[in-house]
């Protein structure tokens, strides 16, 4: 099944410049692991090394923050669409 | 470079200067590397307001999102020191991310004391980027 994934512009360097691409898969693991196929490197951008989403990487399915949901076993429907959303934070001290 | 607007980069320093003395911060919208607007955003720590940001990644989710319908992108974050030179904080660099543009204004007593940009190199290094406002 394919579901549209919205890419941030930091990660668009590996998606050839597209803002939003199409991967195949029923849960966001499997998304995530179709997205590497497609576009190599990117799944190092999102996870860390045990497989578990990078610390400053927020990803929504719709408008929902999968911590809250099942994780990255968070079911996938037709139409949905998975966003990679970078954690903007920072300060003078 | 950056280049910016002078509507966009007019509304970063209004920010900066209204929320003194707590930092404010922001997403700059624009194409081709060109700064065509400024969105201020909600500041979500609100322990640490004077000194520290963070975004609400809904928030962003939604800028980002309404951006795109119009051809836009968010290609650079801004924020504001205030009592503080315009110069990225280690913090400031560890949570950075490539690519984007970070804006910082410098605000002493309420008015803004300089806007300096800045990227990281491919050594996660901020390298200073001149301003052209236009």
């Amino acid at each position: 099944m394919a579901v549209k994934v919205r890419i941030p512009t930091p990660l668009r360097k590996l998606t050839e410049g597209k803002d939003e691409v199409t991967a195949e898969g029923t849960t966001v693991r499997e998304v995530i692991d179709d997205l590497e196929k497609r576009y190599p490197g990117i799944k190092e951008r999102i996870c860390e090394e045990d497989g578990s989403i990078r610390k400053f990487v927020n990803l929504y399915v719709n408008d929902e923050d999968i911590r809250f949901k099942l994780n990255l076993d968070t079911e996938l429907k037709e139409g949905d669409e998975l966003s990679i959303i970078p954690a903007i934070a920072g300060g003078m001290c | 470079m950056l280049r910016i607007v002078r509507d966009a980069a007019e509304k970063v320093r209004e920010n900066a200067r209204a929320s003194y003395p707590n930092e404010c911060c922001g997403l700059l919208l624009g194409k081709e590397g060109v700064v065509l607007e400024a969105v201020k955003v909600k500041n979500i720590n609100t322990e640490r307001a004077q000194d520290r940001y963070e975004i609400d990644p809904r928030e962003f989710l939604m800028v980002e999102k309404e951006a795109a319908k119009r051809g836009l992108a968010v290609i650079g974050i801004y924020h504001s020191h205030p009592d503080h030179p315009a110069e990225p904080s280690e913090f400031d660099r560890t949570r950075a991310w490539p690519e984007y543009f970070y804006l910082i204004v410098g605000v002493r007593g309420g008015r803004e004391t300089e806007v300096r940009c800045w990227r990281l190199d491919d050594a996660d290094v901020f390298v200073e980027e001149e301003i052209a406002e236009k």
